[in-house]
C-alpha cells in the first residue's frame, strides 16, 4: 500500500501585530519569504521583533537574525520599553544571531548554509533577517541574490519556517530581484503632514491571497506597532438598517420628540446640525440624559470639549450628568483633538460603543473625525462606512456637525444626508437686538415632510421648546419655506412653552 | 550508512533535501532528470529513490517503469513527490497503475519526508542484501 502525505500549503501563521493580520486576510502563509521595506526610522526592526515576540507567544520558535545592524545589546535595549518584549524569551524559545561574519567570509553561499543550520538547530518556525540590504551589498550579481532567495525559499518552505526579510527601500538591481522572487512585499511609509508624520503599511504583493490593498495608517506606541485599516476598507460591510418598529429613543421635549414620531429608532443615525452656540452639545447632552434616567447605558464621544467642561454645563442646565456617570451609566470618552490618525478614532469608538454596551450615542462633532481624515478624498466613503458600522452595532446616534449658514439649503455641502437617518437643523439668530434659537427637522426618515419650526431657549432647567414666535426673520423662513403653513395666530406673543 | 538518490530537476530543492538527509545520517546521490538516474543506479546501489514526476529527459514515470524492470533492484522502495495528484501520479502513460511506497504532494513538510524515509529504509533491508 502507498503510503500517502498531502498537507494544506495555505497554512496561517498570525503575525500578531495589532491590524496586520486584518490587512493580510490571516496572516502570513507558513514557510513563505516576506520581504518588509522601508526607509531607516520606518519601525521595521520593532516590526520584525513583534513579530518573533508574538510568535513565541503563541508557541512557535523564532531567530533574529542581523547583518551589520546594531549589536544585539542595543537592540535589545531599545525595545525593552516595548510591552511586547519578554527579557525571559530570549535564549530559550527567541534567540538573536549575527551573521555576518559567515556571509562576509564565503558570500551568500555560506550565509545560507549558517541560516539552514540556525534554522535546523534551533527548530525555528519564524525566521527573521534584519539588514538584508547588506546581503544585497554582497552579491556578485542579481541572479546570485535570486539565486540566495530561491534556495532560502525552498529550504523555509520545507521546513515550515515562516521568514521576513528586512531592508532599506531604494532601487537598487539587488532590491529589485528581492522584490521580484520573495512571496510578499509589505512596505511602510513616513510621509510628511503639515510639520507632522503620518506612517502608513501597504501590503503591495502577497501570493496566493487577497490582502487590503492601500496604504494603513499605523502608529508606533508602548505596545509596539499597531495597525488601522482604513475604516472604509474594514468597517461597516453589512447593509444593516435601522430597526422597523416603534421609536424608542426620546429626547425627554415633547415638542421635539412628537415631530420625531416619539423619538429615534434603534441603529439610527441623526445630525445634529447647528450654527455656533446653538447648543448643539446641550442637545446631545440631553439626549443622553433622557437614556440615562431610563437606566439605558449610554456614551458621549466627544473632542472639544474637555470631561471637566461638561459636567460644569450639565450643571448649569440641570442635568444629573455627573450622578449618571457615578452610577456606571453615562461613559464620557474624551478625544483631545490633536489625534490625526481617523481610522484609530474609529477603532477607539467602536470598542467604547461594545465595552460600554451603549445603547445612545452622541459623537460630538463629526469635525473630530474628518479633521483626522487626513485625505479628504476619503471622506464620504469613511462616514459611510463608519455610519454601516454602528448601525450594526444597535446603537442610536446622533452626530454634531457645525455650519456657519443659517439656512437648511446648504446642508447638502456636507454630502453626508444621504447616509444618515435624520437631520435637526439649530440655528442662532439674532432679530434685531435679540437672539433666538430655531430648531427643524429638514430630513425625517420615518416622518415624511415636517416643515415645522420650534423655537427654543436653554435655561437653568434645561430646554424651553414651543412654537415659533412671529418675527421679521421668521417671515423670511417662510418665504423660503412655501410649504410651512402659517403659524397660529394666538401664538404671536406667547412665550416658547416650556418642556422639560 | 543508508543511501538515497534524489532525483529532481529543481535545483534548490535537491540542495535543501541534501543537506537536511545528510544532517540525518543519509548518504545522499543526486540526479536532474530519470537518464541522469539510471546512468548513476548501479554506482550509487541506493537503498530508496526519492523521485519527481515532472522532468526533462525521462521522467518519473519512466524512471519508476525502467528501475521495476530491474530485478536487481526488486523491493528497493521509490517515493514519488510531485504537485499533482496522486491519482494521477501514479497512473502510467498506457493507463496502468505505478506501484511506489509511498506518494508526497509538494509541498510537503520535511518531518513528512523525514518520518516516511525513516519507515522505509530502517523497516527493510537494503534490496542488494535480499535480492533472489
Amino acid at each position: 500500500m502507498t503510503v500517502e502525505i498531502e498537507t494544506s500549503s495555505d497554512e496561517r501563521v498570525p503575525t500578531g501585530i495589532p491590524g496586520l493580520d486584518t490587512l493580510l486576510h490571516g496572516g502570513l502563509f507558513r514557510g513563505s519569504v516576506y520581504l518588509l521595506q522601508a526607509n531607516p526610522g520606518s519601525g521595521k526592526t520593532i516590526l520584525g521583533n513583534q513579530v518573533c515576540f508574538a510568535h513565541v507567544k503563541s508557541g512557535g520558535r523564532a531567530v533574529f537574525v542581523t547583518l551589520l545592524t546594531e549589536s544585539h545589546s542595543k537592540l535589545l535595549a531599545q525595545l525593552a520599553s516595548l510591552s511586547f518584549f519578554e527579557r525571559e524569551r530570549i535564549g530559550e524559545a527567541l534567540t538573536y544571531v549575527t551573521a555576518y561574519q559567515a556571509l562576509e567570509k564565503d558570500g551568500l553561499k555560506g550565509l545560507l548554509i549558517l541560516l539552514r543550520k540556525i534554522v535546523r538547530d534551533h527548530d525555528a518556525s519564524m525566521l527573521v533577517i534584519d539588514g538584508v540590504v547588506t546581503a544585497g551589498a554582497m552579491a556578485e550579481s542579481t541572479v546570485e541574490m535570486k539565486k540566495f532567495v530561491h534556495e532560502l525559499q525552498s529550504f523555509v518552505e520545507l521546513v515550515g519556517c515562516t521568514t521576513l526579510l528586512l531592508t532599506g527601500a531604494g532601487e537598487a538591481r539587488e532590491q529589485y530581484a528581492l522584490r521580484t522572487m520573495v512571496d510578499g512585499l509589505i512596505e511602510l511609509h513616513r510621509d510628511p503632514h503639515g510639520i507632522d508624520v503620518m506612517r502608513s503599511i501597504e501590503i503591495t504583493k502577497f501570493r496566493g491571497s487577497k490582502a487590503l490593498l492601500g496604504r494603513h495608517p499605523f502608529e508606533i506606541n508602548d505596545t509596539g506597532i499597531v495597525i488601522y485599516p482604513r475604516t472604509e476598507s474594514v468597517r461597516g460591510r453589512n447593509a444593516a438598517r435601522a430597526a422597523e418598529g416603534k421609536p424608542i429613543a426620546s429626547f425627554g421635549i415633547p415638542a421635539l420628540d412628537s415631530m420625531l414620531g416619539g423619538g429615534l429608532r434603534t441603529g439610527s443615525l441623526t445630525l445634529l446640525l447647528g450654527t455656533p452656540g446653538s447648543g448643539k452639545t446641550l442637545l446631545g447632552m440631553r439626549f443622553l440624559e433622557q437614556g440615562a434616567r431610563a437606566n439605558e447605558r449610554v456614551l458621549y464621544f466627544g473632542f472639544f470639549e474637555t470631561p471637566a467642561e461638561l459636567a460644569h454645563r450639565a450643571r448649569r442646565v440641570g442635568f444629573g450628568w455627573a450622578e449618571y456617570e457615578t452610577r456606571g451609566l453615562l461613559r464620557v470618552d474624551w478625544q483631545p483633538p490633536l489625534d490625526q490618525c481617523a481610522d484609530r478614532l474609529v477603532d477607539r469608538l467602536v470598542s467604547a460603543v461594545r465595552d460600554h454596551g451603549a445603547k445612545r450615542l452622541v459623537l460630538d462633532g463629526l469635525l473630530g473625525f474628518v479633521d483626522a481624515l487626513v485625505h479628504s478624498d476619503r471622506t464620504a466613503r469613511f462616514i459611510g462606512a463608519l455610519t454601516n458600522e454602528l448601525r450594526s452595532l444597535g446603537v442610536v446616534a446622533l452626530f454634531t456637525d457645525e455650519t456657519r449658514v443659517a439656512t437648511h439649503l446648504e446642508l447638502t455641502r456636507q454630502g453626508l444626508t444621504s447616509m444618515l437617518d435624520n437631520v435637526v437643523f439649530m440655528r442662532r439668530i439674532t432679530d434685531g437686538p435679540a437672539v433666538r434659537k430655531l430648531l427643524s427637522l429638514p430630513k425625517l426618515r420615518d416622518g415624511g415632510d415636517d416643515v415645522t419650526t420650534l423655537e427654543y431657549e436653554i435655561g437653568p432647567k434645561g430646554f424651553h421648546v414651543g412654537p415659533v414666535s412671529d418675527s421679521k426673520e421668521t417671515s423670511t423662513e417662510r418665504t423660503a419655506q412655501k410649504k410651512r403653513p402659517a403659524p397660529p395666530k394666538k401664538t404671536k406673543k406667547k412665550r416658547p412653552r416650556r418642556d422639560r | 550508512m543508508k543511501t538515497i538518490l534524489i532525483v529532481d530537476d529543481e535545483y534548490a530543492l535537491v540542495e535543501t533535501l541534501t543537506e537536511l538527509l545528510q544532517h540525518e545520517g543519509y548518504r545522499v546521490v543526486t540526479a536532474s532528470n530519470g537518464r541522469d538516474a539510471l546512468n548513476h543506479i548501479e554506482a550509487a546501489r541506493p537503498d530508496l529513490v526519492l523521485t519527481d514526476l515532472m522532468m526533462p529527459i525521462a521522467d518519473g514515470r519512466e524512471l519508476i517503469r525502467t528501475l521495476r524492470e530491474k530485478p536487481a533492484l526488486d523491493g528497493m522502495p521509490i517515493v514519488l513527490m510531485s504537485s499533482s495528484t496522486k491519482r494521477v501520479a501514479l497512473t502510467d502513460d498506457d493507463g496502468k497503475p505505478l506501484t511506489v511506497a509511498a506518494f508526497l504532494r509538494k509541498p510537503f513538510p520535511w518531518k513528512a519526508l523525514r518520518d516516511v524515509l525513516e519507515s522505509l529504509v530502517q523497516a527493510e533491508p537494503p534490496p542488494h542484501e535480499t535480492k533472489k
